[in-house]
């Protein structure tokens, strides 16, 4: 996973393109709760901002989004939100995994300049993925053979607190290596994560607090 | 086997007499009431008990009231015969209607609710009274529901989760209308929940539905009875007159003790653990029955696994019940010790899973492994044994630590006091407020002054301030205040005045929510081939890799592997293995026994052993007093020692274990404050440790800074790292509000998905709307309920009015070696390696005290241990 740095705020940059990347942004998820009569404050303002933030200080040219971007187009707002924030950065290129949320925005991407591409694809021999699982069943050579960057998982590693977990634990979202696959924790404010189990020579990155932490599990321990 | 101490107090069962009764003879009880049912009583041998005739005589004359008695004297016969009585004189006076609901029984268990019921419907026959009796829980099928709406039964058995379900049908309003009793059994256990506030709501809707509903209520003695049924009756008008009735005769408890052989002959450490497991199983034969208490899962399998391998002859005999085990096996164990399965028990290893209710009655023998921590659960749990009325509750209790013998000696005579805990009635948790606003909008729907008027009836939100209640109201229509006021967001409407819910999907998703029973995220543990052993903390499993072995269900299993939320398992081959520790369940030491504990020391330095536990305990105590000293009432006992280059100080406060964690995060915060170093604290029930490789030589005016009440809750804060407890208190919150679903329809339920939308929750409202009342909710609760703040502060006043003896003892003392031992399982991951390290350091501690005792000369006083600052 040569060039690719590891950004606190549950993204990274890929330095040979320039690129931002993140995954499972889920623009329109707390309305879909709000809908549903669960009470979850705005967030899609805040999370399309963030990525602002993240492109202007990399100097991004593109913004890779490893699925999810859109959690529900029909929520209020994140159609007229996500075209507005197009607008501001018509210079960066926008590229999309379709993820199995993307899948019902696809027309609203496609109208607004964002380029769809479908998993698997390879981009100077790394191969993007929605699904991580879903390599396994590609029959490309090239891309079961080259490093893979995924999402959809929304990784999250459990911290102990304390001498052996004595006061309990917490979880953090995570960065997650395994098998050359880099599984992104979820970039959306309102997103949660599913704690992950790491296999022997995985390797993990937790995210929390602006900082980045590695905290693979050491063999036997 | 050892001796047997036993304390008998209370005056065998005595019939009611009434000469003995002053100003009241039998012609003063109500001549309906009494001659109606006395005849039932006589028809079985019986006579009616003096507090049973007090507690219809005060129904009849429209009063409400608490009964307190200890389990099995007859307070469900005192509860149910008021309204039965009543009834069977409307109908000889012809005015009786036949249809509608009179009764509303509420019970905390639904496992209970079908022996109850049974045990209603015996007197009914035999009175002739055609009334129904019917169940309706989690278990109901959905046609009996739906019946049961249309045309209640006059007696409906149902937990506070199924009543509250009932309020959420515009129904409602005709279903209750022609109540006239509610009684909740078990109060005691609902006392101090967020159930028991759910309850208070629903008894306060009762009384607006039905104006004339009397509310009883069943409860153990406890120490704080006015409040209880304070809480029970809400707050109190003119109209509503609550009585306290107590069951005349409280049981005798006879407290006997299975004394080690001797305590020296074990490490002197004093940790007994299952060593006298051969002698208790040796004590199975004396009895047909015989219940087991643990106070946690993991003793539980412990000790199940234990007497086992002491009694091979009675394998399928001996049963295993623990709140984690599937409800199949437990279900299987509960008839067979009832007896209505063909082959009974003998005996039964459980937690406070079997604490209360299950009427399997009478078990011969109860046995208590290790300290109950409370006087209240000590009689509890000793009446599981003799259940007739003035029958002797009998409990043997083992030590599974020598310091316990000392504990048992202190019941004993807390019970010889009559002295019990009490259990503090929360005060407005508005998670709860929140769901009964949605429970109610959903239901009849509600004018919002009416309701806050009748929330504010009862105990828990007398004093809910108006503020308070205008953010629940904007909770439930708005999500958050006016001006945050969520996009696209309802659940409860305004309607021409009337709130009311939103949408039918929105009541039918509120309704699969109702309750507060929230459990820590758990894997369902299942063997490869299919059948489902339990459910285990997913903490544990996470620990595990494939092909580790555990202990769960009295079975040493193999990890196979683990997909979703299940824990696939295999028999294993080999015998041992690890016991889960489980979160929660293990109660801290109470402060009632706590100061009967101190009490018992202070007698032990004038050099008074009474009793014959205190006999046995008496060379361990004897060997604190000489290498250091005893904690006493008065006096703070703080051990500063060095081993390997680690320093240590034990602050022996007497607290209990959930106030000292805290105790041990505010002094590490405080040292700190002092100086640089790092402090690592643990906390037991007696004391804390706090551990540092830099020096902790302190001083007694540098203590008494420490364990100072100033700042405190400011400092706690600080020490806690506040913020991360409150996301973790978070998830039970949101929950109850509303916020997490337990299932959203066509979603597949998991608990792992779950825990993960609390936290999203968390972060999102202290982002996006930080004054949303349930954030300072979680915090109040960090403080009150986890951290036991007030027993914190109350600690330290304490240690402040106390003389402070600072002793630096040569060796870790009797009392320091246990927290000392804690520290090590703290920081050592598998449990045989951490019993192996305490073997070998006990060992140590013998070998070296013993070179002392050789190289002190015969007959010459044992070098004391420095004083310090004393």
């Amino acid at each position: 996973m040569h060039g690719l740095a590891l950004l606190p705020d549950c993204a990274a940059f890929w330095i040979a393109r320039g690129a931002i990347v993140v995954a499972d942004v889920h623009l329109g998820k707390a309305a879909s709760f709000r809908a549903a009569g669960v009470p979850v404050p705005e967030t899609v303002a805040h999370d399309l901002s963030r990525l602002t933030t993240l492109l202007e200080a990399h100097h991004a040219r593109e913004l890779i989004v490893l699925g999810d971007l859109i959690h529900d187009r029909h929520a209020a707002k994140v159609e007229d939100a996500f075209r507005s924030w197009r607008e501001h950065h018509a210079s960066v290129y926008v590229r999309v995994v379709v993820g199995n949320h993307d899948k019902r925005a696809t027309g609203l991407l496609g109208a607004l300049g964002v380029e769809l591409v479908s998993e698997g694809t390879v981009l100077d021999d790394i191969c993007l993925l929605h699904n991580p699982d879903a390599r396994a069943t590609r029959t490309s050579p090239a891309s079961s053979e080259s490093p893979a960057l995924a999402g959809h998982l929304h990784p999250a590693i459990r911290l102990h607190r304390g001498p052996g977990g004595c006061l309990g634990s917490e979880r953090a979202p995570c960065f997650w290596l395994r098998a050359g696959t880099l599984v992104f924790p979820a970039f959306g404010s309102f997103t949660g994560g599913h704690a992950i189990r790491p296999a022997p020579g995985d390797r993990v990155w937790a995210v929390g607090e602006g900082r980045i932490v590695e905290v693979t599990p050491k063999p036997g321990a | 086997m050892g001796p047997i101490v036993a304390i008998v107090r209370e005056p065998a069962h005595a019939r009611y007499d009434p000469s003995a009764v002053p100003g009241r003879t039998p012609d003063r009880v109500p001549r309906d009431s009494a001659a109606t049912i006395r005849p039932w009583f006589l028809s079985r041998g019986w006579s009616p008990l003096p507090f049973q005739i007090e507690a219809w005589e005060a129904y009849l004359a429209g009063c409400g009231g608490l009964i307190h008695a200890p389990t099995g004297v007859g307070k469900t016969l005192a509860a149910w015969m008021g309204p039965v009585a009543e009834e069977l004189d409307l109908r000889a006076r012809g005015q009786a209607t036949t249809r509608g609901l009179r009764v509303l029984w509420i019970t905390p268990l639904r496992a209970l609710a079908s022996d109850t019921a049974f045990s209603l419907r015996e007197p009914l026959e035999g009175l002739g009274l055609d009334w129904r009796v019917e169940l309706r829980t989690g278990d109901t099928s959905s046609t009996l529901k739906a019946k049961q709406r249309r045309d209640m039964p006059q007696c409906l058995v149902t937990t506070p989760e199924s009543a509250t379900l009932l309020l959420t049908y515009p129904e409602s309003r005709d279903m209750f209308a022609s109540l006239r009793a509610v009684v909740v059994d078990e109060w005691h256990e609902l006392l101090g929940t967020k159930r028991g506030v759910q309850t208070e709501l629903l008894l306060a809707r009762l009384r607006t539905l039905a104006p004339g509903v009397r509310t009883w209520g069943l409860s153990a003695t406890l120490g704080n009875l006015d409040e209880a049924r304070d809480a029970l009756l809400g707050v109190s008008s003119p109209a509503r007159e609550g009585v306290l009735i107590r069951g005349v005769m409280p049981k005798a408890v006879r407290v006997d003790v299975l004394l080690p052989d001797s305590v020296d002959t074990y490490p002197w450490a004093g940790h007994i653990g299952t060593r006298l497991a051969d002698k208790v199983a040796a004590r199975l034969d004396d009895t047909r029955s015989t219940l087991l208490f643990t106070n946690t899962r993991s003793q539980a399998e412990i000790w199940f696994r234990a007497l086992m391998r002491a009694r091979p002859d009675l394998v399928g005999e001996i049963g295993l019940h623990h709140g984690s085990l599937d409800r199949d096996v437990r279900d299987e164990v509960e008839s067979r010790l009832k007896g209505t399965a063909e082959t009974p028990m003998r005996c039964v290893v459980c937690t406070s899973s079997l604490d209360l209710g299950v009427d399997f009655s009478p078990v011969e023998q109860v046995v208590q492994v290790g300290s109950p921590k409370g006087v209240s659960r000590l009689i509890q749990r000793a009446g599981r044994s003799g259940h007739q009325p003035g029958n002797l509750s009998r409990i043997l209790c083992v030590p599974a630590h020598a310091f316990e013998l000392v504990e048992f000696a202190a019941l004993r005579d807390a019970i010889a006091l009559g002295v019990r805990e009490g259990h503090a009635p929360l005060r407005g948790p508005l998670d709860v407020l929140a769901q009964h606003v949605v429970t109610i909008a959903t239901g009849t729907g509600f004018e919002a002054r009416e309701l806050l008027a009748e929330v504010r009836s009862t105990h828990a939100y007398r004093d809910l301030t108006d503020q308070e209640w205008s953010w629940v109201l904007d909770f439930a229509q708005r999500g958050g205040q006016a001006l945050t006021a969520y996009p696209q967001y309802a659940r409860v409407l305004e309607q021409d005045g009337a709130m009311r819910i939103a949408s039918p999907t929105i009541a039918r998703w509120h309704r699969m929510g109702v309750g507060t029973i929230t459990a820590d995220p758990a894997l369902r543990v299942q063997y490869v081939s299919g059948k489902v052993l339990g459910h285990i903390e997913e903490d544990f499993i996470t620990r595990l890799r494939e092909r580790d072995r555990f202990i769960f269900a009295g079975k040493v299993l193999e990890l196979v592997r683990v997909r979703e939320m299940t824990a696939y398992v295999r028999p294993a081959t080999r015998t041992s293995g690890a016991v889960p520790r489980w979160n929660g369940g293990r109660f801290p030491l109470s402060t009632l026994l706590a100061d009967a504990v101190l009490a018992r020391f202070e007698r032990a330095t004038l050099g008074e052993f009474e009793g014959e536990d205190m006999l046995a305990a008496r060379p361990l105590l004897e060997r604190q007093m000489r290498e250091s000293a005893l904690p006493t009432p008065g006096v703070l006992l703080i051990e500063q020692i060095s081993l390997r280059g680690t320093h240590h100080a034990f602050v022996f406060l007497f607290a209990g274990r959930l106030a000292h964690e805290g105790l041990g995060a505010l002094l590490s915060l405080r040292l700190g404050r002092m100086g640089p170093r790092t402090t690592q604290a643990v906390a037991t029930d007696y004391g804390i440790e706090l551990a540092s490789d830099d020096e902790l030589e302190l001083t007694e005016d540098q203590w008494r800074t420490l364990l100072s009440p100033e700042r405190l809750t400011e400092d706690l804060l600080e020490a806690l790292d506040a913020a991360q407890l409150a996301r973790r208190t978070f998830r039970d919150i949101a929950r109850v509000a509303g916020l997490i679903r337990q299932g959203y329809p066509g979603e597949r339920v998991r608990a792992s998905h779950l825990q993960a939308s609390s936290d999203m929750f968390y972060d999102v409202l202290a982002q996006f709307d930080p004054e949303c009342m349930l954030l300072e909710q979680a915090r109040r609760e960090v403080l009150s309920a986890q951290l036991e703040v007030q027993r914190i502060r109350s600690a330290l006043e304490r240690a402040a009015a106390c003389r402070i003896d600072i002793r630096r003892p040569r060796h870790l003392t009797p009392l320091a070696f246990p927290l000392w031992a804690e520290s090590l399982r703290a920081t050592t991951v598998s449990t045989e390696k951490w019993e192996d390290r305490v073997r070998r350091m006990a060992m140590e501690i013998e070998a070296s005290i013993e070179r002392d005792a050789r190289g002190a000369d015969d007959g010459a006083p044992r070098r004391r241990p420095r004083k310090l600052h004393s």
